[in-house]
């Protein structure tokens, strides 16, 4: 508790200033929108001192105490310059949205260069919308998988794998509530509905001290808050799914409501051709909801939801009949899996320079399977009827308080503190039968116990200006894990920093101790919804993480950047299923089929990026090794983890050829994953009995883990988007093609036997060749509609 | 016409959505090796026999490349007096030596056969032990089932000790033994676990102290034409104290799980250049009804 005491002490330091120094204080928002800008930059032209609005858009200044002007901008909208009065403080500052943006940028207009948290990318959404996807579908997290350092977990996966790291150890927050299972279909596409969100960051490196509960990465996406200035609707119409989106002010300026929604009408393009005693099909939808009312200029209030589901079902039914018989038989199968979040928030700005943000949580994630049949039969006037019902299922559920303030005692220091509790619900694989016999029932519940936990935590960091070159964040997460008797305490210190050498170039820097208290218990590697989440236990300790990393930032003629960017990491208490056990045997605890053990990764990571112009984009590579190593598995050597990806590259650019047409291209390139094969087979030795204790005759001579690698994974997508203005708004028709050049990916290998020739050969299953796709996108100017129509009257 | 979209639809989504073909393997190139079955009883005649790795990929018909095409050279070292002796062949998988295997001496195998390379290992054979005390019981679950439960002790000795039981039923009317699976167990006041048809046991709970092992099986039965039950089956337990290498190579062998979603399992092997296990058990056997 010392450095936090420590600390404590410091903050209030801060506190004391001169009478000749004032605090400017507010927000910045979009005039357009009327939403709060994330990363606005503000920069007093006189005193040379600068701000940037935080999550929630507000701002806090001390300059001296005299008339200045300042200037404020961000991406994407006109900056501005204003003038200050001496004794004005409290200002709520409106850009304009730029109507054709030339530049497109990875980063906000804030400077690369000038950032102090390493392996931070922001995601302007413009690239979403720009860039040719798998069946017209845009996915935030599939381009990030286009991004050094982030891995895809394979083809048409949208699991993303930061530095070594597996899909559990990212932090997936959408309006700051964690998401535990980000895909749908499974796997083929990610849950979170595009159009609905106005900012989206990913850390990889060091991450601040903020954030807490993950090892490898933190995604923070934040949802649109609403337009409180006039309503829109913008939709689209895509090959398997449509979405639309609804926003406008419910009193203006005042208060706000967003709602999107998004569904797949895959069970609607199957349904004519399925047999008529079949019914039942495939789909997914997600709704996502906000609503933000602003109560005075001091506080705010959010609700935020999202609920999305995937659903497949096969209905059948049978009868038969005939003189005096009658059997009538129906079967009900399907699965389901879906995530379910809520989320209020209150923004309370205590002072000039104490902001609180208090928010409470609900987050859910469930699966299940289940089969249900009824069998009656009627026989020479006697009628038996019985029936059959199995269900399975997993998830997590949890509840959250949190605290989260901002202290902005002068501009060279940001001090973030905050305290929360989140309380897991952990339900890891129960099994439930059921069997009914002219009325006799017999019930049978197995599997895992569900777990209890509660995960409290404070942090405390400060965003540190020492001075005009050398910009620190440091800080410390501290958290505790109560599960069972047990109690796992785990501190965090962070630390990042950015030292710039020339006006156009910067070394950064970072290390950072994290902690996990979750683990994703999955051994498919293909994003099935079976993977539990299970916690850390008296027997399972979390895992924690050491990662330290370099990079060096330059900057060319402000059009060019170039990163480059080395890590090391370090992971302890990784678990793995031990040799042998399946997740099909779900009648055992899932504690006693795992194996502890760590992971190592490193490597390198190298951007270039041409950030303004007709012609934009970027090429990323990452050399990078990735390795596990567990007592009991694989004799104790370590082994490359499934996602050891040595070279892995991506090019990406987009040009706009005219105000109409732009185009974009995609290039990836990535060594195979890591599987097990084995290259020969042998006899076991018998036992007493004359068989070995299997019965087995051969066996696979596993030389090592996941020894083999698939062919490499590489593929081209094309897109062109066709933009024009009409008369009610915007239309956007978007043609692409996935995998160009017909590329066969592996999808996963297998030994096949050939009983004609008598001979084994190596399959390879694909499953996207060239796709083409087409999607319009709409969007309704109300403004645009009514001057139509008052100019139509005065014709 | 419906039929002919159905058709259509089909026709387009195996082409665009599952595309197999055949791939070349382009694993390392692994050379075939000598697998080495040689577990030593104490007080028997030391016997090994060989068979060789296939390729996993290309021709696989019923038994090729299984067997040695000629002769194998053995040489046997006994390490505690340092006599060695020369294999007598059986046939191309059998040899033998003109030795039996003594409590704690150390052995050492050389293997050489011009189309392999040269295998060698070396172990130990563990001390027997015996079996202070033993009963059975048969509990009676319901009207129409029962179970059996054996209970069994020895003395473990101070080193790190290995084990593995057996239980098998003995029908007389053929002669014949069955294997039966032991489906929970316990030592001493633990907990009652998970059994299988051999289990496989390391002294950590019990080092250095007397061992009581508590096993429950199904009892089996003799029947007559029609499935009728008659009497039951006598029983024979065997207690092995086997070498670490033998320990481990069961251990490893006992994980193994066909199923498409299984972890696979590296089959443990103390041969260098070969596969297979070369260790050393003392067995002891209990008859009981």
């Amino acid at each position: 508790m010392r450095p936090f005491l420590f600390l404590t002490i410091l903050l209030f330091q801060f506190s004391s200033f001169s009478q000749e120094t004032k605090t400017i204080h507010g927000y910045v928002s979009s005039t357009k929108t009327g939403e709060k800008l994330i990363s606005a930059t503000l920069y007093d032209t006189l005193h040379k001192q600068g701000a940037i609005t935080n999550e929630y858009g507000f701002f806090s200044l001390t300059v001296k105490n005299e008339t200045t002007v300042l200037r404020i901008s961000s991406f994407g909208f006109s900056t501005e310059m204003i003038e200050i009065k001496k004794e004005e403080t409290e200002f709520n500052f409106n850009l304009t949205e730029i109507q054709e943006i030339e530049e497109f940028v990875i980063s906000s207009e804030r400077r690369s260069i000038e950032k102090t948290n390493i392996g931070t990318m922001e995601l302007s959404m413009d690239k979403v919308d720009k860039l040719p996807v798998l069946m017209g579908e845009k996915d935030v997290l599939k381009i990030l998988q286009l991004m050094p350092g982030v891995k895809s977990g394979g083809e048409g996966s949208s699991g993303i794998y930061v530095r070594g790291g597996g899909p559990d150890q990212n932090l997936i927050l959408l309006d700051g509530v964690p998401v535990y299972n980000a895909s749908h279909l499974f796997g083929f596409f990610s849950v979170f509905n595009s159009d609905a969100l106005s900012q989206v960051t990913l850390t990889k490196g060091a991450f601040p001290a903020r954030y807490g509960g993950r090892v490898s990465s933190v995604l923070d996406m934040r949802m649109k808050e609403g337009n409180n200035q006039k309503f829109n609707i913008e939709g689209s119409i895509g090959v398997i799914a449509s979405r639309i989106l609804i926003e406008g002010p419910i009193k203006k300026d005042k208060s706000a409501f967003i709602i999107s929604a998004r569904r797949t009408y895959i069970d609607a393009i199957v349904k004519p051709f399925l047999p008529k005693s079949n019914k039942g099909g495939y789909y997914f939808y997600d709704l996502n909801a906000k609503f933000n009312y602003k109560i005075n200029n001091k506080h705010h209030l959010y609700l935020s939801g999202y609920f999305g589901q995937d659903k497949a079902e096969i209905n059948q039914s049978e009868t038969f009949e005939n003189y005096q018989y009658r059997h009538t038989y129906t079967d009900k199968t399907g699965l389901n899996w879906g995530n379910a979040i809520a989320a209020i928030r209150w923004n309370y700005k205590i002072s000039s320079k104490l902001f609180a943000n208090t928010t409470f949580t609900y987050s859910k994630y469930l699966f299940k399977i289940y089969n249900s049949s009824e069998d009656s039969e009627y026989d020479n006037g006697v009628l038996t009827n019985s029936s059959y019902s199995f269900n399975y299922f997993s998830g997590i559920d949890d509840w959250t308080g949190k605290i989260d303030l901002t202290f902005l005692p002068n501009p060279n220091h940001t001090i973030k503190f905050g305290l929360g509790d989140i309380y897991h619900t952990f339900r890891p694989g129960v099994n439930t039968t059921s069997s009914n016999t002219n009325n006799e029932t017999n019930s049978l519940v197995e599997g895992s116990d569900s777990q209890f936990a509660h995960e409290a935590y404070l942090y405390i960091e400060d965003e540190h200006k020492i001075s005009k070159n050398l910009k620190i964040n440091y800080g410390i997460h501290h958290s505790s894990f109560f599960v069972g008797d047990k109690i796992y305490n785990q501190l965090q210190p962070r630390i990042s920093g950015n030292l710039i050498l020339t006006d156009n170039s910067s070394l950064k820097f970072g290390y950072s101790r994290t902690a996990q208290f979750l683990h994703l218990l999955s051994n498919t590697g293909i994003g099935l919804p079976t993977d539990l989440w299970v916690p850390a236990t008296e027997k399972v300790s979390p895992v924690t993480a050491d990662q330290i990393s370099l990079g060096y930032n330059h900057e060319i003629k402000r059009q060019y950047n170039f990163v480059i960017e080395g890590y090391y990491k370090k992971m302890n208490n990784l678990i793995q299923y031990k040799e042998g056990a399946s997740f099909f045997s779900q009648n055992t605890d899932w504690q006693s089929k795992v194996e502890k053990g760590q992971g190592w990764s490193y490597g390198g990571e190298i951007l270039l990026e041409k950030k303004k112009g007709k012609f934009t984009g970027w090429i990323g590579y990452t050399l990078s090794w990735t390795e596990r190593q567990f007592d009991n598995i694989n004799s104790g050597e370590k082994f490359p983890y499934r996602y050891d990806r040595r070279h892995d590259i991506s090019v990406v650019m987009t040009y706009q050829l005219t105000k109409t047409w732009d185009f974009g291209i995609v290039f990836v390139y990535g060594t195979g994953n890591a599987v097990t094969l084995a290259s020969q087979s042998f006899q076991l030795v018998p036992n007493e009995n004359g068989f070995n204790s299997q019965n087995y005759n051969n066996i696979e001579n596993v030389t090592s883990i996941n020894n083999y690698r698939l062919p490499a994974y590489h593929r081209m997508d094309i897109g062109a988007n066709r933009t024009r203005k009409k008369p009610y708004g915007e239309s956007v028709l978007s043609l692409s093609v996935y995998n160009v050049y017909n590329r066969q990916n592996a999808y996963f290998i297998y030994k096949s036997f050939d009983v004609f020739t008598d001979k084994n050969t190596l399959k390879q299953v694909s499953i996207f060749p060239i796709i083409p796709s087409i999607s319009w996108k709409f969007k309704f100017n109300f403004e645009q509609i009514k001057e139509n129509k008052l100019n139509k009257k005065k014709q | 016409m419906k039929n002919v979209y159905f058709t259509l639809i089909i026709s387009l989504f195996v082409i665009l959505i599952s595309c197999e073909k055949e791939i070349e393997f382009k694993g390392d190139s692994v050379q075939d090796l000598i697998v080495v079955n040689g577990v030593l009883e104490k007080d028997s005649v030391i016997q090994i026999s060989l068979s060789v790795t296939k390729p996993s990929m290309g021709p696989d018909y019923f038994g090729q490349n299984q067997y040695l095409k000629s002769p194998a050279n053995l040489i046997l070292t006994d390490n505690t007096t340092g006599e060695t002796f020369m294999s007598t062949m059986n046939s191309l998988s059998y040899y033998s030596f003109g030795t039996t295997a003594k409590s704690d001496h150390s052995y050492s195998i050389n293997i050489s056969h011009p189309d392999y390379l040269t295998a060698s290992a070396t172990t130990s054979i563990p001390q027997g032990v015996s079996i202070i005390d033993w009963d059975t019981s048969t509990i009676n679950v319901s009207d129409y089932s029962s179970e059996k439960k054996l209970n069994l002790s020895w003395m473990d000795t101070g080193e790190e000790n290995f084990y593995f039981v057996e239980l098998f039923s003995i029908d007389t009317v053929y002669n014949q033994k069955n294997l039966l699976y032991i489906y929970s167990y316990k030592i001493n006041e633990g907990t009652m676990n998970d059994g299988s048809s051999m289990l496989i046991l390391k002294d950590d709970l019990f080092n250095n102290s007397l061992c009581q092992l508590s096993i429950k099986f199904n009892p089996d039965y003799y029947y007559d034409q029609n499935w009728v039950k008659l009497d039951e089956k006598s029983y024979k337990v065997v207690l092995h104290k086997v070498s670490k290498e033998v320990y481990n190579y069961y251990k490893s062998v006992s994980k193994i799980n066909i199923g498409p979603f299984s972890e696979p399992v590296k089959v443990y092997t103390n041969i260098l250049n070969g596969l297979g296990v070369f260790g050393g058990k003392s067995s002891t056997t209990l008859f009981f009804e």
